[in-house]
């Protein structure tokens, strides 16, 4: 089906939510769920860092928590074999064991969803590790705080070299968090289409790009305008300056299509300035939630970079920046 | 100088002013009358067939082209520039018909918008690199 088509099939759409009474824009908080997983990671001597072991749970709203017991085995599969065939156990139960069986870590982990929005999870967490006592023996270690995730963002809580013997080829094991938003089951095949315009305008010059994306429900999708350039008034420095200036604009836009038929947009916007000799360059990047109906058109200011670079003495270049607009403009629809 | 009886000849054919004393000497020259017969069969063969060259015109062409051993006939100068033209033209066609391809469909505006949304710096919009 081709944009067209779609945002004509979701203008009905739009019309009918409308209708019904929904305000546009109205970012009324629902009550979001988040799966949080729990995994073990172990790194072997040549290869790279793989899972070995995790533990999910959930869906689970604010305020709600879990608990797991990690206990990390190490095996050798046979003397002499290589690297590659050494395996590893990591057992996991909610129940918490007698004691920590053999060198390698016995981890006891909580977490606590506290807050959930798009790309913004806010979990509380607090881990115990134990080993059997012995000689290679990771010592006890403990540790809480709060993290904030975006969707699949993972956080590091603990790292435990391998130093005993029998571990053979692994050289180290880690623990990591990770939190996601599980899917509505009525929308996660569901795909939303994006007609997102970059205009730019300075001293009456006029440029536009479009893209046209689609992304599955809650999927992240990135977009690039590439470069445009733009031509100073003036040569900032006569000496060495280009007085042409190197504008990129990127991002990506993760969305939601509600139960009552809106669609909660987030679009994360980076916009970088340089001269074309790249003698600096500035960059800023902002993300914004909203609420849409589809078909409704949006237009994101994207505000210039800073006055100021520490050793950049160019007072006409950044005058010319902050004159010069951006936007994006983003049409978000259902794709059917 | 004298001109070629037969140049004379095919420009006369093709309407093209001819002195008329040229014209009386080529028509004394040697093979005037059949040359003159020529180009009338070449016309009759042009208007007769508008699409692609039928045997006769190719019959006619081959005639008149062995007689004259390499040296250009006005008319033949004449079918060339129109082929040029012709192949000069569907290219300009083609090219238009591709610029509209790609460039005509489709606005070149961005739709209005009917909500505008600020980045407030310091809030929601940082200094640096993605995050």
């Amino acid at each position: 089906m081709t944009m067209r088509r779609a945002k004509a099939g979701t203008a009905l759409v739009a019309l009918v939510t409308t209708a019904a009474g929904h305000v546009t824009g109205d970012d009324a908080a629902q009550r979001r769920k988040a799966t949080l997983e729990i995994r073990v990671v172990a790194t072997a001597s040549g290869e790279a860092t793989h899972p070995i072991g995790s533990w999910g749970s959930g869906p689970l709203e604010e305020g709600a928590s879990m608990a797991a017991h990690m206990q990390v085995k190490l095996l050798p599969a046979a003397e002499g074999s290589p690297c590659q065939n050494w395996s590893s156990n990591v057992t996991m139960s909610v129940s918490p064991p007698r004691a920590a069986d053999g060198p390698f870590p016995l981890w006891e982990i909580e977490g606590k969803v506290r807050h959930v929005d798009m790309d913004n999870i806010k979990v509380a967490f607090a881990w115990k590790r134990r080993s059997e006592p012995g000689s290679g023996s990771s010592p006890d270690a403990s540790d809480r705080g709060e993290v904030t995730l975006s969707e699949g963002g993972r956080v590091l809580l603990d790292f435990v070299p391998v130093l005993e013997a029998s571990s053979g080829c692994y050289r180290n094991v880690a623990l990591e968090l990770s939190a996601s938003i599980p899917e509505d089951p009525a929308f996660k095949d569901r795909r939303v289409g994006y007609d997102l315009w970059l205009v730019s305008e300075d001293h009456g010059k006029r440029l536009t790009r479009r893209l046209q994306l689609i992304g599955k429900q809650g999927e992240s999708v990135a977009f690039d305008y590439g470069m445009f350039h733009s031509k100073l008034p003036v040569v900032p420095r006569p000496d060495k300056g280009s007085d042409l200036l190197e504008t990129t604009v990127s991002g990506s836009i993760r969305s939601r299509i509600q139960p009552d038929g809106s669609i909660e947009v987030l679009l994360a916007a980076h916009r970088e300035a340089r001269p074309s000799d790249g003698a600096w360059a500035t960059a800023a990047n902002g993300s914004k939630r909203v609420r849409a109906v589809a078909g409704e058109t949006l237009r994101l200011e994207l505000p210039p970079p800073r006055k100021v670079i520490d050793h950049v003495d160019e007072p006409a270049t950044f005058s010319f920046l902050a004159e010069q607009h951006i936007a994006l403009i983003l049409t978000p629809t259902l794709v059917e | 100088m004298s001109q070629d009886p037969l140049v004379v000849l095919s420009a006369f054919m093709d309407g093209e002013p001819v002195a008329p004393d040229a014209l009386a000497a080529a028509l004394l020259a040697p093979g005037a009358r059949e040359a003159l017969l020529d180009f009338a069969a070449l016309r009759a063969g042009l208007a007769g067939d508008d699409s692609r060259p039928s045997p006769a015109l190719h019959r006619a062409m081959d005639k008149v082209l062995s007689r004259r051993r390499g040296h250009g006939w006005p008319v033949w100068r004449l079918l060339q520039s129109a082929a040029a033209v012709v192949v000069l033209a569907l290219a300009v066609l083609g090219a238009m018909s591709l610029r509209t391809h790609f460039y005509g469909r489709g606005p070149e505006e961005p739709p209005q918008a009917t909500r505008i949304i600020q980045f407030t710096p310091g809030v929601d919009w940082h200094e640096g690199g993605p995050q």
